[in-house]
């Protein structure tokens, strides 16, 4: 969404909705981790839990009316500085294409690339987590080259595996587990994101940072 | 059996404080009771006839034991839980007694077979309305 | 306490789901039909956050390993303890060795397609993470994070002592709090966030029309057949954070409800959300069963929410008085 103002829409009388404005970067992210810290201290607010430059705020008790609560929202987004984070730098290891990269073949459609390219432009940054979402253990990266950004499959696929490495739209994310995607996986990885026996279930926090390692491209 | 004869007989037992009364013959067997025992026409007298062997069976009158709502059938299902001629054993429903969300049994208190639904579905009863006739089991 | 001896695929371990772990990209989870699940536990006289079994596929079969109160809520499914026909909404005793059968569920005045089997003191499986409810895809919680299986053995939180009495029961919820549009059952819904970008016809269709449930559909989304859903132009959002009750639009026009068992965020546009008051509905939408949505406010959407939990409260009184007045007798 590009605009010039957040926007906040309700998630039926379960949550709220704060967007930020402008394209999705990690300054904007930084000030999303504020606001979520800061929300998360308000007693109507259960759990605040950031997206991709956005903010779910998710109800202990839906109030009679989201207007003030709106305010004071937009009050701490301005206010708002970016969260300065001592994240950890972890690497996984790819193999690009072949089996394990089923919807290769329609990223290189889109983006005119070919499959070494493709895996080069990928594995090449530094990406931060921005959020988790999606699964136990699943992180949203920021960081993704927009020239392999590929747009989210017409119809989700029933199951793709654990450690399948995807591209949806301008992001990319590892799967943690088997489930439905909606998004191009490319390639995949082996790596335990989450134990739900441990204090902090998720390997994983906001601000760390992944590296993907080319361990083989498969055309 | 002349009906007249048993309706004077029934009310010189209630006077005489007799609570039960087994009468047997060649093609009859007759047992009147006193539960529930009102002196006025007693609505089984005329289904006398409809007994094969000539028996008289007697019915007993299950009543409300809570102010509610009566309901034939549960509000899940389409058919009554205890039709009119159904034999039920003893503690099985032949009714509910429904009191806003909470629905309790009307439990048959002995076994016997259903007969008439003296009130109908859905009426509102008090403590001690007679909802549903309940007679012997046949021997 | 229990055995399974049969059962068709999805039967689970249910409470009403996981708080605070969306940060983690763990969902809620929990019963599909979360008032059938209270009032289990309300007959039964349980904690509200006690766990019980949601059984989606039938035949299911089970035998009580030693003596057992339970109670047995959603879906009318013909149950039975060994040949006697138990009365659905109500709580039943069960002696050790008998076997409880659930048939498929009866199309009666209700058309519903989960049952709940709540025992006394709640179906005992450890905490994880604050929940009692199966994480499928995370497998972890309830029992081993999957389905239930023949041979597995679930205990119950509490002794229960086998009464003599008759029992009692519960008027379900769905005819005492009735929703229909059109004939057909019925859920209200907010608009959300991407509803203005939607055509006129994408709109009428949404309120006017019937929406199939395909048989792709289960507890991470219900999946929609209709006429298809259109933006005015296309729309690419950001990932982001969603509850169950969201309709998402793929790029097919073909809504998916997001249900329990749903992601805790997605991207794809969402036209609007099914309020967390009337999720029990959809939840007990057979597959192939047709439903409408109702256009609702805020307002309306938290007095429905309210009348919820007044029906639960008024449940739990009258249970509460006459279980004390029983036992006294």
């Amino acid at each position: 969404m590009i605009s010039d103002q957040p926007r906040i829409s309700t998630l039926g009388t379960s949550a709220l909705l704060f967007e930020a404005p402008g394209e999705t970067d990690l300054v904007t992210q930084e000030r999303i981790w504020t606001l979520a810290r800061e929300a998360e201290s308000w007693p109507e607010i259960r759990e605040a839990v950031p997206g991709m430059n956005n903010l779910m705020l998710n109800f202990s008790r839906p109030p009679g009316s989201c207007k003030p609560i709106e305010a004071r929202l937009r009050a701490a987004w301005t206010a708002a500085e970016p969260m300065r984070v001592e994240g950890r730098l972890i690497e996984l290891p790819v193999v690009y294409g072949g089996d394990g990269g089923p919807h290769m073949a329609d990223v290189v459609a889109h983006t005119g690339l070919d499959i070494d390219r493709i895996a080069a432009i990928h594995s090449a940054p530094t990406y931060v987590v921005y959020a988790l979402g999606s699964h136990p253990g699943y992180c949203y990266l920021g960081g993704m080259d927009p020239r392999i950004a590929t747009p989210r499959r017409k119809t989700p696929v029933v199951s793709i595996p654990g450690g399948a490495v995807s591209i949806g739209g301008a992001q990319t994310g590892v799967s943690a587990s088997a489930g439905p995607s909606g998004w191009n996986t490319i390639g995949s990885t082996v790596m335990r994101f989450f134990d739900p026996a441990l204090d902090s279930p998720a390997l994983f926090r906001p601000g760390d940072r992944l590296r993907f390692k080319i361990t083989e491209v498969i055309r | 059996m002349p009906f007249d004869d048993l309706r004077d007989l029934s009310i010189w037992m209630a006077e005489a404080g007799i609570d039960e009364l087994e009468l047997t013959g060649p093609s009859f067997r007759l047992r009147l009771n006193g539960d529930g025992w009102q002196a006025h026409d007693d609505p089984t007298g005329d289904r006398q006839s409809e007994t094969a062997s000539g028996q008289m069976p007697s019915s007993d009158v299950v009543a409300a034991s809570t102010v509610g709502l009566f309901l034939h059938r549960h509000p899940l299902h389409e058919t009554a839980l205890a039709p009119e001629g159904t034999p039920v054993r003893a503690g099985q429903a032949l009714g509910l007694l429904r009191i806003g969300t909470l629905l309790v049994p009307v439990p048959a208190p002995r076994d016997g077979i259903v007969g008439a639904m003296l009130v109908a579905h859905e009426t509102v009863v008090g403590f001690g309305t007679g909802l549903v006739e309940l007679h012997p089991r046949q021997r | 306490m229990i055995e399974i001896i049969a059962t068709g695929a999805l039967a689970t371990v249910q409470d009403h789901g996981r708080r605070g772990t969306l940060k983690w990209g763990v969902g809620a989870s929990g019963a599909l039909d979360d008032l059938a699940l209270a009032a289990g536990n309300i007959l039964l006289g349980n904690d509200e956050h006690a766990a019980g079994i949601e059984i989606q596929i039938f035949p299911f079969q089970a035998r009580f390993t030693d003596d057992c109160v339970f109670a047995i809520t959603g879906a009318d499914c013909a149950a039975s303890l060994d040949d006697l026909p138990l009365p659905p909404w109500w709580i039943h005793s069960a002696s050790a060795g008998q076997i409880l059968s659930l048939g498929l569920p009866r199309q009666g005045t209700w058309r519903a397609s989960r049952a709940y089997l709540c025992l006394a003191g709640g179906v005992d499986v450890p905490l994880v993470l604050g929940s009692r409810s199966t994480q499928l895809r995370g497998a972890f919680g309830g029992l081993e994070g999957r389905q239930l299986r023949s041979g597995d053995r679930l205990r119950a939180g509490a002794t229960a002592k086998v009464s003599g009495h008759a029992g009692f029961g519960l008027s379900p919820p769905a005819l005492d709090l009735p929703l229909t549009e059109g004939g057909l059952p019925a859920v209200r819904v907010l608009p959300a966030a991407e509803y203005a970008q939607y055509t006129e016809a994408a709109h009428d269709a949404l309120w006017n029309e019937p929406w199939r449930v395909t048989p792709q559909s289960d507890r991470y989304g219900y999946r929609l057949d209709g006429t298809p859903l259109h933006p005015v132009a296309p729309i690419e959002t950001r990932s982001h954070g969603i509850v169950p009750g969201v309709i998402q639009v793929p790029p097919n026009g073909q809504p998916i409800v997001q249900m329990r068992d749903a992601q805790p965020s997605g991207g794809y546009p969402k036209i609007g959300v099914v309020i967390e008051a009337d999720l029990w509905r959809l939840g007990q939408a057979p597959i192939g069963s047709r439903i409408r949505f109702i256009k609702t406010s805020w307002d309306e959407a938290i007095a429905v929410g309210e009348l919820n939990a007044r029906w639960l409260t008024e449940a739990r009184r009258l249970a509460d008085l006459h279980r004390g007045r029983t036992r006294s007798n």
